[in-house]
């Protein structure tokens, strides 16, 4: 389970991240909702340790992630894909596939880990060896997220995996995202500015506001309730 | 989140910090700096005053240095630009002020004036062939203009005096002065009151508009030019302006040293120039000051204790390299700031006291 | 037209000197975005260490083997030492820095050594060879100089392509946030850069003692020269860099061979000015659209 508890993350006077508190259950996918500037990149980015919070814990596994470096929350199954998707386009897509799983030492497992993805995403199989700078926006979204899933990961944390994308193509990879859940216990955070379809494979939502959590619930209920979702999430 | 305000609208906390109104330098820009530089001419003078010959050669390069690391701070401080090819433009100076005696008896701050405006207009026309340069291209362009521009003076040799150089008379200071004044002392003068001209319009340009673009586009450059800011001709004006700094400093090398030659001149004195400014406290004008005289008394001391130890010439001047060396780094590791930069945070925590 | 050929193979063999340095300057700033101008001075050093080892009699090989493992570990400890700290400061600051690294380092060799010229013999004559009845400018050891920097070129290009620690490398210098949120500990590939690209400085310095004696400035003109050929071929770029290198290298030579030894600097300048004009971040320039 990742518990979130009192996470407090500042960028000089300014508190992007106010008393953030919430559990995700394994093997869900909690969906992190809110407008533009609501903390929700700088809460992924905390957990996974690109950022020391002011106070506050996040705990996995029995690990303190505040207190630990990037590289080895990475080691303890956690995966980020950033905003931007961080798509390294100097390199090829078998090479930017490759650098997910370089750090674990079982070379079989990693060699099966990238058949998998190229099944997973058979566009990225066709182009394997071409520069990832010539991939399409839903394609690098692939190669992000395939990559990811390249050291088999147990918690994925997704910032805005739709932006960018045509609605069909944002469609395809919410349902893959939520057969991956299905299939291996995954558990998945994701950040998104489309409610709408984030909250259609959600288990559980909160909404940041300036910071805060302004609301913490199933997600079915939040997209059942009208006036929930007009008064938190505009639609 | 409101803080109590006084009738001047100011935090009363802080007001109670500031000095004392007979203390406090005047609102407008160039009546301070003014007033600084008074008081700072008259300690310079005072001091050149009580002091003998070798004393003044060595007031007068601490000037010269100034004046170089002044327009230096405005090129790479404010504007962003490295260059580490400055020492040609001191050059350039100093070649035009030893032809301009050699051939002609122009009074001196004709001279002056001469030099500083070859060196920039050479200044502009670096600065127009690297305006597309940024970052490790232009300090490799400039490195490459510092290394090569001896070897024009060997080259014509017959215009520039080959490997033995151009030698420059020394000058004698004006018959008011008296006859037995000493003609160190009479450069000194000269060279102070330069460096502080110099360091006045300086302090006045940085503050201008045009100081404000020069800082625009060093921080960036496309917002700057989205403003309004003409990035190219900024860029240029920044050049223009350091290298007549240079070409002012490199006049009173000539003078000082009363020789111009291709050995005066090499790579070393750019490198010297870059850690000045940086060590004296990038961007800061009296981080200039404080780089001149590091740059010259530095090399001094190590001379005196090698004497004093009785260690020999060469260990004595490759310990005082070391020591520098050391010296660069540790300011770096500690202070990257620079020597300004310190006395800044010095400040600061007496008058929180 | 024998004067074209002894012009166009001096070239080549000082170039590829250049091409060494160059590369050593590329990798370390494709990886810190840093210009160490240390390295000349880095590579002289160690040419001391094998110098000192022949000295008592031991064979050249071994001291060459060992000035190289040398130069891997000063570069390690200068970016761990002097270098990690200043990382995230202004450039400005790294490169006083490596200015200062540069001084304290000639200084240190000039009171260790002394500032004597040294000769250095390397198994190889610097005579150049006999072809046919003429001597032409090509001697065994230029022969080697270009087979070494070649042999370590390949097994770079080698190492960034084909292996997973290359791969590593070129994740961090390309995107070092990316990098560590896969798992790559950047700051291990950081000091491994710094510690390849001083084999190769140590190597230059190895091939410049010979011909240039050894003496604590010795490496200065090689630095700068080092440095316009990796600017000239675009400091991204490792293959600009062995570009870069033969370019200066064969200017210098024709240049100075045709107008007269002091113009080789001028030359070196305006041929860097017009390439730089034309195409301002060298002619092997990285695509990177600048994200605004």
């Amino acid at each position: 389970m990742l518990e979130i508890r009192d996470l407090s993350t500042a960028y000089g006077p300014v508190l992007a991240l106010d008393k953030v508190s919430f559990e995700v259950a394994d093997g869900t996918i909690t969906a992190v909702l809110g407008a533009n500037g609501a903390g929700k990149t700088t809460l992924l980015r905390t957990i996974s340790g690109l950022v020391r919070p002011k106070e506050g814990f996040v705990t996995y596994g029995g690990h303190d992630l505040t207190r630990m470096a990037v590289e080895d929350i990475v080691r303890l199954g956690i995966a980020h894909v950033p905003e931007g998707r961080g798509v390294i386009q100097e390199l090829t897509v078998e090479e930017n596939l490759r650098l997910g799983s370089l750090w674990r030492r079982d070379r079989g497992d990693s060699r099966l880990a990238l058949e998998e993805v190229y099944e997973l995403f058979p566009p990225l199989a066709g182009r394997r060896g071409q520069s990832a700078f010539t991939l399409s926006g839903g394609e690098r979204q692939m190669l992000a997220l395939g990559r990811a899933l390249m050291a088999r990961p147990q918690a994925l944390l997704l910032d805005e995996p739709s932006l960018g994308l045509a609605p069909l193509v944002t469609a395809q990879i919410m349902g893959r995202l939520r057969q991956l859940t299905q299939r291996t216990a995954m558990t998945i955070l994701l950040v998104e500015q489309n409610a709408r379809s984030a909250l259609s494979i959600a288990d559980q939502a909160v909404v940041l506001s300036l910071g805060r959590v302004v609301l913490l619930d199933q997600a079915s209920t939040v997209a059942g309730n009208a006036e929930l979702r007009h008064h938190y999430l505009g639609f | 989140m409101t803080t109590p305000t006084d009738s001047r609208g100011g935090d009363p906390a802080r007001v109670s910090r500031r000095p004392p109104p007979w203390l406090r330098l005047p609102r407008q820009t160039l009546l301070r700096h003014l007033l600084l530089a008074a008081v700072a001419g008259v300690l310079a003078f005072w001091l050149s005053d009580n002091v003998g010959a070798f004393t003044d050669l060595q007031l007068s390069n601490v000037a010269a240095y100034t004046i170089a690391l002044a327009g230096l701070t405005v090129l790479t401080g404010h504007n962003g630009q490295l260059s580490l090819g400055h020492g040609a433009f001191i050059a350039i100076g100093a070649y035009s002020t030893g032809l301009i005696l050699e051939h002609t008896s122009l009074p001196i701050i004709v001279v002056l004036l001469a030099a500083m405006g070859v060196t920039a207009v050479a200044g502009g026309i670096v600065g127009i062939a690297a305006a597309r340069l940024r970052g490790p291209y232009l300090a490799g362009a400039t490195l490459a203009l510092a290394v090569a521009l001896p070897s024009v003076a060997i080259k014509w040799s017959s215009i520039f005096g080959g490997e033995q150089g151009i030698t420059v008379d020394p000058l004698t200071p004006p018959s008011s002065l008296g006859l037995t004044f000493p003609p160190e002392r009479w450069v000194a003068w000269l060279a102070l009151l330069t460096a502080l001209i110099v360091l006045v319009l300086l302090a006045n340009l940085l503050r201008s508009r045009v100081g404000r673009s020069f800082r625009a586009v060093r921080d960036d450059e496309i917002a700057a030019s989205l403003a309004g800011v003409h990035v190219a001709r900024t860029q240029v004006l920044a050049f223009v302006v350091s290298a007549a700094c240079a070409g002012l400093a490199g006049a009173f090398f000539a003078f000082n040293v009363q020789l111009v030659a291709p050995a005066g001149f090499p790579l070393a004195l750019s490198i010297a120039l870059v850690t000045g400014i940086v060590v004296g406290g990038i961007g800061s004008l009296v981080g200039a000051v404080w780089g001149g005289i590091l740059l010259v008394y530095l090399n001094q001391e190590a001379t005196d204790l090698a004497k004093h130890f009785h260690i020999s010439a060469a260990a004595g001047a490759n310990g005082a390299l070391l020591a520098y060396g050391v010296l660069l780094i540790a300011v770096m590791l500690v202070f990257p700031d620079g020597i300004q930069g310190g006395v800044r945070r010095l400040a600061r925590l007496v008058t929180r006291q | 037209m024998h004067r074209f050929v002894s012009f166009t193979l001096d070239g080549i063999t000082n170039g590829m000197i250049y091409a060494a340095v160059a590369m050593a300057l590329v990798l370390i700033w494709r990886g810190t975005r840093i210009v160490n101008f240390a390295q000349g001075a880095m590579g002289m050093v160690t040419t001391y260490v094998a110098v000192s080892l022949v000295d008592r009699h031991i064979s050249y090989w071994v001291a060459f083997t060992v000035a190289l493992v040398a130069g891997l570990v000063l570069g390690a400890l200068v970016e761990v030492t002097l270098i990690r700290p200043v990382e995230n400061k202004s450039p400005l600051v790294a490169i006083i820095v490596t200015l200062g690294l540069l001084i304290a380092l000639e200084a240190s060799a000039a009171l260790i050594w002394g500032g004597r010229f040294r000769s250095f013999q390397a198994p190889f004559s610097i005579v150049g060879l006999k072809v046919g009845r003429s001597q032409i400018a090509l001697s065994p050891f230029d022969i080697f100089t270009i087979g070494a920097v070649l042999a370590v070129m390949v097994g770079l290009l080698v190492l960034f392509r084909r292996t997973a620690t290359g791969l590593r490398m070129r994740a961090a210098a390309f995107e070092p946030e990316v990098a560590r949120l896969l798992g790559v500990r950047v700051g291990r590939v950081l000091t491994l850069g710094w510690a390849l690209a001083a084999v190769a400085g140590s190597l230059a310095g190895l091939l410049v003692a010979p011909k240039l004696f050894l003496y604590p400035n010795n490496m200065d003109a090689v630095l700068v020269f080092g440095f316009t050929a990796a600017i000239l071929g675009g400091l991204d770029s490792p293959v600009g860099a062995l570009v870069g290198g033969l370019v200066i290298g064969l200017a210098l030579s024709y240049v100075g061979g045709y107008l007269g030894a002091d113009t080789e600097s001028i030359g070196a300048f305006v041929i860097l000015i017009v390439v730089l004009m034309a195409r301002p971040g060298g002619i092997f320039t990285r695509i990177n659209p600048r994200r605004v």
